[in-house]
């Protein structure tokens, strides 16, 4: 109970910072931020699902693994600095709305876990290079980092049901 | 043809589909889930080709062979962000209507598409050169812009 309490005080006290306040006066640079985040979670989880598929071997099975992995790796890493980016700016007016949705904390757990998962993706996949044969652990992982991304568009759905923001 | 169009959004709401969508809570993120996921291929592999037009990315890859090989899994995502996409309007057809939001959003979509397809068709003939003609650039550009549009669109539908 006091740590909800706490949470409620300390996400009143974020939607009241001067910069979140002066911040409403501009209701244009929050759909600013929804484009790009929006946008910026395509890329992450669209490029992300083409090197998943492409290590699984169900897609793009002409094109070299370690290629396509390096190639999109700068992609994948903007599309998350630009949604992580625009996602503080779109939590912080409504601080505490976010605090009472269970949904958003399963969210940026799930964010975290889909990181390390895809880092490893990745990693994998540069060192198979031209190896005719993905192991099957491999091909694995690159299927659970693609579920984990949805996961986290379920989590991002359901923090609209959960909490009035 | 408005009034054809309105019929039509009024027919989806009243179809099995738009009840389940638009009365059970729990039923409607799971259908924004297909939606978001649908578009996060589509857009996602669109975009991959575009910066690939670009010359932002995979550069020692063939356009041609590129667009050949992401062509089975963007169309897919299409489709899948087409079904979420018409089940979500099924909930709200007869509102989405009058949204002028929507009414940018839908005819901006039909033009992605089609524009998207005329990339697809001239990707071979580009592709031939090892270095890419200026409309190839343009192209890959334009349609980046078209989708960033759309997107614009569809996060205004609430505002009104």
């Amino acid at each position: 109970m006091w740590m909800q309490n706490w949470l409620m005080s300390f996400g009143h006290q974020l939607e009241h910072a001067s910069w979140v306040v002066a911040m409403s006066d501009y209701p244009r640079l929050f759909t600013v931020f929804s484009v790009i985040h929006y946008f910026s979670v395509f890329l992450i989880v669209g490029t992300s699902a083409v090197v998943d598929l492409r290590v699984a071997g169900l897609a793009a099975r002409r094109l070299n693994v370690s290629a396509i992995a390096e190639g999109l790796f700068p992609w994948t890493w903007t599309g998350l600095g630009l949604s992580a980016v625009t996602g503080f700016f779109m939590f912080m007016p409504e601080a505490a709305g976010f605090f009472t949705a269970s949904a958003f904390f399963i969210k940026l757990g799930l964010v975290m876990v889909a990181v390390v998962v895809a880092l490893v993706v990745q990693k994998n996949a540069r060192r198979l290079g031209q190896a005719a044969a993905v192991p099957a652990s491999t091909k694995l992982m690159a299927l659970v980092s693609l579920a984990l991304w949805i996961g986290v568009v379920l989590a991002a759905v359901e923090i609209a049901q959960q909490a009035d923001v | 043809m408005q009034d054809l169009l309105f019929a039509f959004c009024k027919w989806l709401q009243s179809t099995w589909l738009g009840h389940h969508v638009g009365s059970t809570l729990w039923a409607y993120p799971y259908v924004q889930l297909i939606h978001f996921s649908g578009l996060s291929l589509w857009v996602g592999t669109i975009v991959i080709l575009d910066l690939r037009l670009l010359g932002l990315t995979l550069r020692g890859q063939s356009v041609t062979e590129l667009a050949d090989q992401l062509f089975p899994w963007k169309w897919t995502g299409l489709g899948i962000a087409v079904i979420g996409g018409i089940s979500l309007l099924s909930a709200t057809a007869t509102t989405y209507f009058h949204n002028p939001a929507f009414r940018v959003k839908f005819p901006l979509v039909l033009t992605g598409i089609a524009y998207h397809l005329f990339v697809q068709r001239n990707v071979t003939k580009w592709g031939r050169d090892r270095s890419l003609p200026i409309q190839a650039r343009l192209a890959g550009f334009l349609d980046l812009a078209i989708w960033l549009g759309v997107i614009t669109a569809a996060v205004n539908i609430p505002n009104y």
